[in-house]
């Protein structure tokens, strides 16, 4: 059976885009490392990862900054297996189309 | 701006500005209409391009320590293109907060192009004519937000604008990201600048309304933009390390068939240029695993919709034009910015590959954007 972690991700109030592959990556150490990587050996685990409403637009980098461990850690084909991206602010992206800025 | 004075200096001196050779003070100008009188500076008849701009920057240098106000006066003066005024604008700055005034004098001067024109002091019979959004972006090495804020105020401002939800997407996503990599690749503070502005053109027989997007994004940190990358694989000891990356494979397979078209125009430095903009190919200092984006961004949205004529990144004394005749189709992520669009084999057309008379210690992108309702 497969277990859903649920990683939310907090920004300033004042943004309505994520951006940068530096920015992405400090999200990621500050916001999300401790939960994923305890968890991300398990491969029964998937991860949601929920950008909050406020953010209605991003640019691909972001994301690449923000998965550049986990794709260190198990593969570009194992992260966009194991993560989705859930982001109600984001119109017409589904998370496959966000995931698709992780290129190999 | 930080650095504003390697601009002027490397202007003045030549790019090596620590060896202080001869001023480049006597060079000829084709002007109409020159007057230089101490500390004023008078140009009719003219346009504000990079050969007048660097003519500038050498006075300017010269009135330095002698005068507290200069005064430039540009009569009926076009200006075809924005960074030059931008630079100005940037030089002008750098003087007031060195304690030196400028007054820029305007008669009768305009922004023009081929599908615009707009009066440069903003306003027409009390209306006024364009938006501008000026951000410097700061460097700081703990704060990674800026490009969050840029593209959040873009978005914005643009889709309030009516430039549309795709195209403000877009445009801010370009601007974001060249911001991103100035602040990290640069490691100095970052100029964007986005001026807006609408117009109802005569067009296919009827009036329609056309809004131009003119974004600038520059840096003058002294690392020129195909550096980081000529670094990477050429000067730092990991070299080798970083050459086992997926993607070298590209740039010295590249490199193999480009040495052999090496010139005075077109060298090594300018081959890691050209790479720069490949898929995938980043000079972040570490191996790649999901990188090297941003200009691969730039030069989709380049293709989409600006005119490209009008679009060139200037690092240094190179300056590469978007033009679309060498954007045609770029190959597994690769683009030539040659007629047959091919990386790996084929150097730049070099007519679109050009060198400049104004040097910027570091990368200035032009883009112009134009939508028609």
């Amino acid at each position: 059976m497969k277990n859903r972690i649920a990683v939310r991700l907090n920004f300033e109030k004042t943004l309505s885009a994520v951006a940068g592959n530096p920015n992405g990556r400090e999200a990621y150490d500050n916001q999300a490392k401790e939960i994923v990587e305890n968890g991300i050996k398990d491969e029964t685990n998937m991860f949601d990862i929920i950008i909050p409403e406020q953010i209605t637009s991003y640019s691909g980098s972001f994301f690449q900054g923000f998965f550049f461990n986990p794709v260190r850690i198990i593969g570009v084909s194992n992260v966009k297996k194991r993560f989705s991206i859930i982001a109600p602010g984001i119109k017409n992206e589904t998370s496959e189309a966000i995931m698709a800025h992780i290129k190999p | 701006m930080l650095n504003m004075e390697n601009l002027i200096k490397a202007n003045v001196f030549g790019k090596d500005a620590g060896n202080r050779e001869d001023i480049r003070i006597n060079k000829k100008l084709p002007f109409v209409d020159k007057h230089i009188l101490l500390n004023y500076y008078y140009i009719k008849d003219y346009c504000l391009d990079e050969k007048v701009l660097q003519d500038i920057i050498v006075w300017i240098y010269t009135c330095m320590g002698k005068y507290k106000i200069l005064t430039i006066e540009l009569e009926n003066v076009i200006y075809d293109n924005r960074l030059c005024y931008v630079i100005l604008e940037c030089i002008v700055e750098y003087l007031a907060y060195s304690g030196i005034n400028v007054n820029i004098i305007l008669k009768n001067t305009k922004y023009t192009n081929s599908n615009i024109n707009t009066i440069i002091d903003g306003v027409t019979k009390g209306r006024k004519v364009y938006e501008r959004y000026r951000k410097i972006a700061k460097y700081n090495a703990k704060e990674n937000t800026y490009s969050s804020i840029i593209m959040s105020d873009l978005c914005f401002l643009l889709k309030a604008y009516g430039v549309g939800e795709e195209n403000s997407f877009r445009i801010a996503d370009v601007a974001a990201e060249l911001t991103g990599n100035a602040l990290e690749h640069g490691r100095s503070d970052c100029l964007i600048d986005c001026m807006y502005t609408k117009q109802r053109v005569e067009y296919g027989g009827d009036k329609k309304e056309i809004k131009w997007i003119s974004l600038i994004v520059m840096n003058v940190s002294g690392i020129l933009l195909g550096d980081p990358l000529y670094i990477k694989y050429e000067v730092c000891k990991e070299r080798e390390k970083y050459k086992e990356e997926e993607n070298y494979p590209i740039i010295s397979e590249a490199y193999k068939y480009h040495q052999r078209d090496f010139s005075e125009k077109y060298g090594k430095r300018d081959f890691y240029l050209i790479s720069s903009f490949q898929d995938r190919i980043t000079g972040r200092r570490e191996i790649a695993y999901t990188g090297g984006t941003g200009l691969t961004t730039l030069i989709g949205s380049a293709k989409m919709d600006s005119n490209n004529s009008e679009c060139y990144v200037h690092s240094g004394n190179k300056k590469l034009i978007f033009n679309r005749n060498i954007l045609g189709g770029e190959r597994d992520g690769l683009v030539g910015f040659n007629i047959r669009n091919e990386f790996i084999h084929y150097i730049p057309d070099l007519n679109y590959y050009v060198n400049s008379p104004l040097y910027i210690p570091g990368t200035a992108y032009n883009l112009n954007y134009f939508i028609r309702s």
